[in-house]
């Protein structure tokens, strides 16, 4: 699972390193850098849910 | 933004739209194996030993729900396929496939900068916008209104840049289940589109339909096409050839002596035959669809029987040409190892074919496709202008524009013709170099009347 929300970090970073590639350049359209930081940002989020998934599979348990 | 810019930012955004593919797939893999970690889960010997409150099952299903996060993104396995069916690909929020919709949009933005005819029309940039944000009704009423407006040739040819996106993202994003992995096939470029992405009905079952081992029988051409007809030793004269014999069911097939004294031979293959669906040719509507989803038909039946009854020895030099459905039904034959153990292909030279997903059992083979933008034909393998994938980086591609604009005429043997003669003359001087073993004197030249059965061959 720790392997997973890796590589959703890493989808994220792709994804920010996308928006930053296009945001001042004339001919992205103006909706990308938005969509693409949206959608880095839940890449993020379920990242960290995994990891939280991760985290509470490997409790000891009673 | 100066015209010397377009294609440096058009290459830019189609670099970017292949990197979110390769961002969706990768988000689409740990939805797979996500689905996979919750089913193992959620097996009756793990609940019994879960954690106090199902804690990791919990947080794992959060991770496949969360709107916010993957969204509803099972996927795969017992579990994963009947959810995803269910809640079709796009629904709610599945991020993979918005990653890939963002893709299709910068990749229809891509179209827009080579034609700029897209972003001035309000009725094509409404669809446009509808399609992508998911609004059906208002794209129903986008498309009437073109086809209203324009009527169905010039909507068509208004679509043709980017048939394949809006196709694509139609199959994602509406509520069929049938047709998502379709739109995902041709958004990601991993396959041919061997489903219809509208309503999700597989092509197998029209294929299907063309039945027949193929077969040929010579026949001669009348005097009008016997003063048409030239030695097919440059692209401008195999497609006249091709327009001189017109799409009658016939082949035409000529050897020459190369400049080296070596015979060489030239098969020259039309497209489809008008008319309904199906017909006791080869040249149907069914073998189209045919020749461009599978690796063998009724129409490389009847090429093979023609390229054998014609007499071309074994290893002999072999270049293959094709319009429209021809040129899917010779690249077919090249796909054949047994055809190229016994032939040397040395060429498959195509103009509007669907060929994007074939490739040929001999490295060696020379590959020139040539497609009009405006051409929906050659999309019909889910690929157009508008793909960011570099398919076959070996190949020559001459991929256009012209400015009649008009399908289908842009799709005409006479069009491809009189463009390579008068519009691109560089692609046209580097296939005919490309040809050069091929220019000499005239040996034979010998037509072939194709069947789907041969006569003696019962139904």
């Amino acid at each position: 699972m720790i392997e997973l929300a890796r590589t959703l970090e890493a989808c994220a970073t792709k994804l920010s390193e996308l928006a930053d590639r296009l945001h001042d350049d004339p001919a992205a359209p103006p909706w990308f850098t938005t969509t693409a930081r949206t959608y880095a940002t839940r890449c993020h989020q379920a990242a960290t849910d995994l990891t939280a998934a991760s985290h509470e599979a490997q409790r000891p348990r009673p | 933004m100066s015209e010397a810019d377009v294609p440096r930012d058009r290459r830019r955004l189609l670099q970017a739209a292949a990197d979110l593919v390769a961002v969706a797939e990768e988000i689409e893999a740990v939805a797979v194996r996500a689905t996979a970690a919750l089913t193992r889960e959620l097996r009756p010997r793990a609940l019994l030993r879960a954690a106090p409150g199902f804690r990791p099952q919990r947080r794992l299903l959060r991770a496949l729900t969360h709107r916010s996060g993957l969204g509803i993104a099972f996927s795969g396995g017992p579990l994963g396929r009947p959810i995803a069916r269910l809640s079709g690909m796009a629904g709610p929020g599945r991020l993979a496939v918005h990653v890939l919709v963002l893709s299709l949009r910068l990749r229809i933005a891509a179209v827009e900068l080579t034609h700029p005819e897209v972003s001035r029309d309000p009725v094509l940039q409404r669809l446009v916008a509808a399609i992508a944000e998911d609004r059906d009704v208002a794209a129903a009423r986008a498309l009437r209104a073109l086809f209203r407006d324009r009527g169905a040739q010039d909507a068509l040819s208004a679509i043709a840049p980017m048939f394949g996106e809006i196709l694509a993202l139609r199959a994602l994003l509406d509520e069929n289940p049938f047709n998502d992995a379709v739109g995902w096939a041709m958004a990601t470029g991993r396959g041919v589109m061997n489903t219809d992405p509208i309503l999700g009905i597989t092509t197998r079952v029209m294929s299907s339909m063309d039945r027949g081992a193929g077969a040929a029988r010579p026949t001669d051409p009348t005097p009008e096409e016997t003063a048409r007809i030239r030695t097919g030793d440059s692209i401008v004269a195999i497609l006249r050839n091709i327009q001189a014999i017109g799409t009658d069911g016939r082949v035409l097939i000529q050897s020459v002596l190369g400049p080296d004294d070596v015979v060489r031979y030239v098969v020259q293959a039309p497209g489809m035959r008008p008319g309904g669906p199906r017909n006791d040719s080869p040249q149907d509507l069914v073998g189209a669809f045919r020749n461009t989803v599978l690796r063998a038909s009724p129409y490389t039946g009847a090429l093979k029987d023609a390229i054998a009854q014609f007499g071309v020895p074994d290893q002999a030099d072999i270049a293959l040409t094709g319009h429209s459905a021809g040129g899917s039904a010779v690249m077919n034959l090249a796909q054949d190892p047994d055809f190229c153990r016994r032939y040397r292909v040395t060429h498959v030279i195509t103009a509007g074919s669907p060929i994007d997903f074939k490739t040929p059992a001999d490295p060696r083979t020379w590959i020139a496709s040539i497609t009009n933008q405006h051409d929906l034909i050659p999309v019909l393998d889910g690929q157009g202008s508008g793909t960011c994938f570099d398919l076959h980086p070996t190949w020559y591609t001459v991929d256009y524009a012209d400015p009649t604009h008009r399908f289908p005429l842009c799709h005409s043997v006479a069009q491809y013709a009189a463009n390579l003669a008068n519009d691109l003359p560089e692609a046209r001087t580097h296939i005919d170099t490309q040809l050069a073993p091929y220019r000499g004197s005239l040996v034979r030249s010998q037509l072939y009347l194709m069947l789907d059965h041969a006569p003696e061959d019962p139904r």
